[in-house]
């Protein structure tokens, strides 16, 4: 076989997996796009019941932020009985080099309340549950005292809590 | 080159056994230490890792007198990965606890050099038949290994080994070894649940492996040695 004969087939062969790949990928993202959607709004509804487990009512507020968020997707305002204000719900998404991470933060009174995780796929990921969410929604801001490969993570976390937090005092300032 | 006849119960086996992919040939370890914490987390990758690898096995083996050799790799690359972000999509879909505990490590079956070199190795060189017997040995030996691995951990880890978490299709129940709350003990120890002890139980697994390996070879000489002096003794009277 000639060479350039060798490279068309090469590349024809190349071409036809790569389109019968596609075309699979694609036949199963039909199936489970609606499936995926609905996954993570019940995680979301679900991280929402955890972060502020006194509120009857959550009202979705999108994108209407005080400044260009790095890191807020949208809030929810968390209503109790009788209507009264709870808090402010926000739905943060960030990423570093080492994966994504997805959150629902609460804050009350300008304090960080409970952060939930709705979504997680840092490498490192099981120790920045344990290691870093409960101490940080404690009061415990301090990422000095780290294990060893989490510190990224830590500090993507506190980022996005601390855009939140600022994000909160602007529109309660605002409405002052 | 020919195709020879392939016992397949002894290509099925050596997966689990005499080739075990982590115990024997130590490939695909940073999925084994990072997603044994626990037995359910394990038996999840275990089985989506087996599909990867049946389904590009077979698909390899079945294209392997099509696929040209300047773009072997390329193309056994593009295939295993195809099935990667299928059963990705699947496992987001209808396990999405599962999903969220393996996280990033399923995206790295892609990567796993356990499905490459098998393709390399294996299904592109033999039959359909033989390349799914091969894909589904090899996928058990390595469910089998991480099994163990991810027991010890929990075991003492947690003290106790815990289903219902992942697949949440099984009601939640809790097998109290090392540590029972109501009653009011703890033996677990915590250093198994992290990356240090996962490394800990590996090692003294595979020394465990080895020693049992070495005594069975010190036999084999010994029985042999004993052997050719009965045959000497025999010869000389």
């Amino acid at each position: 076989m000639s060479n350039k004969n060798k490279y068309l087939v090469c590349a024809l062969t190349l071409c036809a997996i790569g389109a019968v790949s596609a075309g699979l990928i694609a036949l199963t993202n039909e199936i489970t796009h609606d499936i995926i959607i609905e996954n993570e709004n019940k995680m979301v509804k679900k991280a929402l019941e955890e972060v502020l487990p006194d509120a009857e009512k959550f009202s979705e507020e999108k994108n209407d932020f005080s400044f260009t968020p790095n890191y807020l997707q949208k809030y929810y305002i968390a209503y109790g009985n009788n209507d009264e204000q709870l808090g402010y719900v926000y739905l943060t998404s960030g990423s570093n080099q080492y994966g994504q991470i997805k959150m629902m933060v609460s804050i009350s009174n300008n304090e960080i309340g409970q952060i939930s995780i709705v979504s997680n796929t840092q490498s490192f990921a099981s120790t920045l549950e344990e290691g870093y969410i409960v101490p940080y929604q404690n009061g415990d801001i301090s990422i000095e005292d780290v294990k060893c490969g989490a510190t990224f993570g830590a500090k993507l976390i506190k980022e996005m809590a601390e855009e939140a937090r600022y994000d909160y005092s602007l529109k309660k300032g605002d409405d002052n | 080159m020919a195709e020879e006849k392939i016992n397949q119960k002894k290509n099925f086996l050596k997966g689990i056994f005499a080739e075990n992919p982590l115990l024997v040939s130590l490939l695909g370890t940073c999925p084994a230490l990072a997603t044994t914490k626990s037995v359910e987390a394990a038996i999840g990758m275990g089985i989506l890792f087996t599909i990867v690898l049946l389904c590009s096995n077979v698909i390899i083996s079945l294209l392997r007198k099509l696929i040209p050799d300047e773009i072997r790799t390329p193309a056994y690359i593009v295939v295993i990965a195809t099935f990667v972000t299928i059963v990705k999509m699947i496992s987001q879909a209808f396990l999405p606890e599962l999903y969220s505990t393996l996280g990033v490590f399923i995206s790295l079956i892609v990567v796993n050099c356990i499905v490459l070199g098998r393709a390399e190795s294996f299904a592109s060189k033999n039959d359909v038949k033989s390349s799914f017997v091969d894909a589904i040995g090899m996928g058990i030996g390595y469910t089998l290994a991480l099994l163990l691995i991810a027991f010890i951990r929990e075991l003492f880890g947690t003290g106790m080994i815990t289903f219902g978490k992942i697949f949440t299709f099984i009601p939640l129940f809790r097998i109290p070894i090392l540590k029972n709350p109501t009653i009011g003990y703890d033996y677990s120890i915590s250093i198994f649940q992290f990356p240090s002890g996962a490394f800990i139980v590996f090692g003294l697994v595979l020394a465990i492996i080895a020693a049992i390996n070495n005594n069975k070879k010190n036999n084999e000489i010994a029985r042999k040695k004993a052997e050719a002096k009965l045959k000497k003794e025999k010869g000389a009277n």
